[in-house]
């Protein structure tokens, strides 16, 4: 583990990140305006009220831009956390008891693996309108499974190690075996997992949003680079439009070098299937 | 021709009284060899002088004892020299200090002979030349000096010798003459007393056996059962610690240590006077339940009586070793094979006993293990456990049977997390076990993570874990296949000092015939899920 | 091999279901969404016209099977007709992205395996890791922006220049310009994926026993890099290919969207903006057939390629 943190591609992922991460935390301290508030003047110029000038319904850019760092987190944390618990609890349920439990879980796996979720998603994006909580619930569902199955491989194979059955000899209980002896031996996993998952949910909602598929109120870096798009043709782009291309990236590229240098760590049967 | 009622001796003190025997109600059989047996301060000595009755002034005595029906006890000096001039004759412990240095050997011969003999019948009845009645105690060898007092012992003609220790400090050749000469008395109709610490001999040469202990009779049987079919735990225990000629196994000591009884008087001021180390107050319940590796409750409590079985009686609640866990006839196949890989199969495992199960690969021993322990159920037959039963294991590969995350520490902890053990006695109980496991003296191997302990290391630690919440049964399979020889001899040390010290039975499956002899008390042969040998195995028998 | 068969059949069948049901579940439709802002009011006819009573699931499905696609509302033609002419441009872009970037991705991937953990394979590695970590959105906007908008070397959006009639290569030509920049866009995001999954895939057959007694017994490094190892890791490549898929698809969507490219995806992008629902319905029906086929098929290649009892 501690050779992972020498790696540059952690430092490196981690610098990126973290410098995205500290502008939203950054702003649930301090706005420079209300980010809300369009009464602005609309596409202003940057200057030294508004760092990087006004969108087009006369919203500070800057405060928008602080916003929507926040949002791409908490949505990214919010999908991974239930994709990555459901997969746990399904994984764990599947792969200790196995039987009909096992059958039952899977086969729902099975179809929910063959879904193709994007599309599912673009449906019901573009028919119910849901939230972007609603809709990160549903993305979290919905790519649980393969999660699930990893989970689910390595339990089986934990279950049956000896010191699993000593302990089981000496009285332990199911819940204690997966509460003291799975479940460490999984975290490493599930941390690689969650982190998989985040980075698949940034990227998701900024391609939702871009779309159009999620509420322009709730903003986000797609959100932001598509109703810039529209104004392509005036010179606004390294103000508007740049910014939230460019943090997108760097968050992204971040999580990705993170979890790039963290599966030298891993198992490697185990980080092929999540690499897909 | 000799039978004691309830009959108790006591020896006087200032400020307490000990107990020398307690409550012996049994007889010795005309025309038989008795064999007295037990360690020192179990009566074995006080006995014969009060057979002889000769006992020190602040003896007193209550009960009955009567030799021939005659309570000689309470009759007066004169009658008591008749009675061992004529009833019963005595040879003493020890060598030349018995012997009147100044005298000849013929002229205490005389002093004491019988008229139908002559010095040198006797002498030569007990190997000895003619011409050592003319030697002086000084020019005798240790084995003559036994000899003569022997034949000091003979001469009286009485028909009940009391022999204390005759065979002590002989050598072989020696031992075996005088054993064909008890033979030869007996067939006179002699009736001789025993007493002895050599098991041996007293399986050899006796008929029964008494068994004492700390002023006791523990046990009374036929003494060709002493070794196989004793019933008393102390009786048991004492013939493991024999060292025998045809047995492998080594000598184990029995745990704890002998104590004098004593009882303090109600008029004694003993306030302020400290007890030696050496003696303790006389408690209630058996008098071996300390050392005694299955003691219950009760044992504590009550003492058990003499209790009559077909041809002995012992005193003990409990008949022989309890089994802890038996397999009666068992078969098992598993689940979705039809092959038998255990059939008719008979073991039992008893409390402070060590049966080694040996087999080659795929005989089924770990499945008997698992049986035992009941992980499998059997397909026919059944398992009997004695409940509620707490069953250690150790296995072959430590690495696999540690969780790798897991610190040495939790490890050992770890059954007596599961088995709710209270929680502030804990860490003393893992360091104290870890302790008896060898595992304390670097204090931080506790702390260390699997991957940096060696493999001997990690077994001490499972046996550690194994042991920790006082289980009744160690299941180890194959413990030291995977280790170097050295540490192999190690690890099996270590649990054999365990089992002494704990009482535990075990169960120890191998493949090396040769490390069960020395380690077992039973080995059983298992060739393709049969049983082809229970038993002791001694030297000569072996090889399939 | 069965079970599998039956999901993917189940999905299709849930994907089906969905896009015939949802609009009906929920609330919001072509009318409302057209006209619930403007002045203009519907006679009950037109209203009735434009929001027709929807059909059982099962005569919707037979109609489908048909090729019966129904009418677009927005634009009163049939649906079959649009499709008609947005697919050939998605798959002339779809095509030329994609195989370029698995031929690449495979080749480099190969390579890249082979030199493991030399100069070359870091930094090759190293450059996919960043290009992967940047989404296909961020790419399309930057290339637009900076390679369209700023330096104007290629148009802005579009398959033709519009309203033009040139023919013979000037067309060709004219296709190619406007093909470029989304092209390069797909060709760069996928290739990234791709090269990882390869390597991945490759590193994972090369300490097989076959591979080290193939050069034993004297076989050229050439022949033993691919026709040992790199057919043998076509089967985990193929396999987790699989997954791939839908994302390949979102790709695409979002890649036409930024460049409004007149394909599939822009057809079903403006259907949603207008809540189009017949449209949407069809072309999300369409792809999930596209993509769920195609992952039977490849799960047909992985079980007609895995030997018994191999590593996959």
């Amino acid at each position: 583990m501690k050779r992972v943190l020498r790696e540059p591609f952690f430092k490196v992922g981690v610098v990126l990140f973290g410098a995205v991460s500290a502008l939203g935390i950054l702003a649930l301290f301090w706005l420079p305006h209300d980010p809300y508030a369009f009464v602005f003047e609309p596409l202003a110029r940057p200057s030294l009220t508004h760092l990087l000038g006004v969108n087009d319904a006369g919203m500070d850019i800057f405060s928008e831009l602080l916003v929507a760092v926040q949002n791409t987190l908490m949505f990214g944390v919010w999908v991974a956390g239930i994709s990555v618990g459901l997969g746990a609890v399904v994984g764990m349920a599947s792969g200790y008891w196995g039987g009909w439990i096992d059958a039952v879980l899977m086969r729902l796996c099975d179809i929910l693996i063959a879904l193709p979720s994007v599309l599912v998603l673009l449906l019901v994006a573009s028919i119910a309108r849901p939230s972007g909580m609603e809709l990160g619930a549903l993305l979290g569902v919905l790519s649980f499974p393969i999660g699930a199955k990893v989970v689910r491989f390595q339990t089986a194979h934990l279950k049956e190690t000896l010191y699993v059955e000593v302990a089981l000899q000496m009285g332990a209980s199911g819940w204690y075996v997966l509460r003291r002896h799975i479940f460490p031996a999984l975290a490493p996993l599930i941390g690689f997992s969650f982190a998989g998952r985040f980075r698949f949910a940034v990227m998701a909602q900024a391609t939702l949003a871009f779309l159009g598929l999620l509420s322009p109120s709730e903003k986000s870096f797609g959100m932001m680079i598509r109703q810039g798009m529209q104004y392509y043709y005036l010179d606004i782009w390294w103000h508007w439009i740049f910014p939230p291309v460019v943090l997108l990236g760097m968050a992204l590229v971040g999580v990705t070098f993170v979890i790039f240098s963290l599966e030298g760590v891993l198992d490697g049967r185990v980080k092929g299937v999540l690499r897909g | 021709m000799v039978e004691f009622v309830d009959f108790s001796l006591f020896y006087e003190e200032e400020h307490h009284r000990l107990i020398a025997l307690e409550n012996l109600t049994c007889r010795l059989e005309k025309g038989k060899i008795t064999a007295i047996i037990g360690e020192s301060g179990a009566g074995k000595t006080s006995l014969a002088k009060a057979l002889m009755a000769h006992l020190p002034s602040n003896a007193t005595a209550q009960g009955s004892l009567k030799v021939d029906g005659v309570s000689w006890l309470d009759q007066e000096s004169a009658q008591q020299r008749l009675f061992r001039q004529r009833h019963i004759a005595y040879m003493p412990q020890g060598g030349s200090e018995n012997l009147n240095p100044l005298l000849s050997v013929g002229a205490q011969l005389r002093e004491v002979m019988a008229p139908r003999f002559t010095c040198k019948g006797l002498l030569e009845s007990v190997g000895l030349k003619e011409e050592v009645q003319e030697r002086t105690p000084r020019e005798l060898s240790g084995g003559e000096v036994s000899r003569v007092l022997l034949a000091l012992a003979l001469a009286s003609d009485a028909p009940c010798v009391v022999l204390d220790e005759p065979t002590a400090g002989l050598d072989e050749t020696s031992k075996r003459s005088l054993e064909l000469l008890f033979n030869s008395l007996r067939a006179q109709g002699k009736t001789l007393v025993l007493i002895t610490h050599d098991l041996e001999l007293a399986h050899r040469v006796s008929d029964v056996t008494w068994v004492l202990y700390l002023g006791q009779l523990l046990e009374v049987l036929p003494s060709v059962e002493l070794f196989e079919r004793a019933l008393h735990p102390y009786t048991i225990a004492l013939s493991r610690v024999f060292p025998r000629m045809d047995r492998a196994k080594d000598i184990v000591k029995i745990k704890g240590e002998a104590t004098f009884r004593l009882v303090h008087r109600h008029d004694a001021s003993h306030a302020h006077t400290s007890t030696p180390e050496h003696v303790h107050v006389e408690a209630k319940g058996c008098v071996y339940a300390p050392r005694c590796t299955q003691p219950v409750r009760r044992c504590f409590e009550e003492k058990p009586l003499l209790k009559g079985t077909q041809n002995g009686a012992h005193a003990c609640y409990f008949e022989g070793m309890r089994p802890l866990i038996a397999l009666e006839s068992v078969s098992f196949a598993y689940p979705r094979s039809d092959a038998l890989v255990l059939q008719n199969f008979s073991l039992s495992l008893k409390r402070g006993e060590i049966v080694a199960l040996v087999g080659d690969s795929g005989s089924g021993k770990s499945t008997v293990a698992k049986l035992m322990a009941g992980m499998l159920a059997p397909k026919e037959g059944r398992v009997v456990m004695e409940e509620p039963l707490r069953v250690g294991m150790v296995h072959q590969h430590p690495m696999q049977a540690l969780n790798p995350r897991f610190s040495a520490y939790e490890s050992i902890a770890e059954p007596l997390v599961l088995g709710r053990f209270p929680k502030e006695r804990l860490d003393a109980r893992v360091r104290e076990v870890a302790l008896a496991c060898g595992l304390g003296e670097d204090g931080h191997v506790l702390d260390l993570l699997p991957h940096k302990l060696s493999l001997g290391t990690l077994q001490r630690v499972c046996m550690a874990r194994a042991l920790a919440n006082y289980p009744d049964v160690i299941i180890a399979d194959e413990p030291t296949s995977a280790l170097d020889p050295s540490v192999q001899a190690r690890v099996m040390k270590t649990l054999l000092d365990l089992q002494v010290e704990t009482g535990v039975g075990v169960l120890l499956i191998t493949h090396n015939l040769a490390l069960a002899r020395k380690i077992a008390d039973i080995i059983a042969l298992l060739k393709n899920g049969r049983l082809v040998y229970e038993g002791d195995m001694p030297t000569g028998v072996g090889g399939l | 091999m069965a079970r599998t068969f039956l999901s993917y059949a189940l999905a299709l069948g849930v994907m089906a279901y969905l896009s015939y049901g949802l609009p009906l579940w929920l609330p919001g439709d072509f009318a409302t969404a057209m006209y619930a802002s403007s002045d203009v009011v519907l006679s009950p006819q037109e209203e009735a016209r434009l929001t027709p009573v929807p059909p059982s699931f099962l005569a919707y499905v037979g109609a489908f099977m048909r090729g019966d696609f129904g009418l677009s509302l927005a634009y009163g033609v049939p649906i079959s007709t649009l499709l008609g002419e947005a697919l050939p441009w998605t798959l002339l872009l779809g095509l030329c992205a994609y195989l370029s970037s698995f031929a690449v991705a495979f080749v480099l991937g190969v390579e890249s395996a082979f030199r493991r953990a030399s100069k070359v394979d870091r930094r090759l590695s190293g450059a996919m890791v960043s290009l992967d970590g940047v989404p296909e959105l961020v790419l399309g906007v930057v290339f637009l922006l900076f390679f369209g908008a700023h330096l104007g070397w290629f148009p802005l959006q579009g398959a033709l220049t519009p309203y033009s009639d040139k023919s013979g290569i000037a067309h060709v030509a004219d296709v190619l310009a406007h093909l470029c920049l989304p092209a390069m866009t797909l060709f760069l995001a996928s290739l990234s994926g791709q090269f990882l999954l390869v390597r991945v895939s490759v590193l994972h057959v090369l300490p097989a026993p076959f591979v080290s007694c193939a050069h034993l017994r004297g076989i050229g490094p050439w022949r033993v890099r691919y026709k040992y190892v790199a057919l043998n890791a076509l089967l985990p490549i193929v396999v987790r290919f699989g997954f791939r898929l839908a994302s390949m698809v979102t790709s695409l969507i979002v890649v036409e969207t930024i460049f409004a490219y007149p394909g599939i995806g822009s057809l079903l992008m403006d259907a949603v903006a207008k809540r189009d629902v017949p449209v949407i319905q069809v072309v999300v029906t369409l792809l999930s057939l596209g993509v769920v086929g195609m992952s039977v098929l490849l799960e047909g290649v992985a079980f007609w390629l895995k030997p018994k009892g191999s590593l996959a």
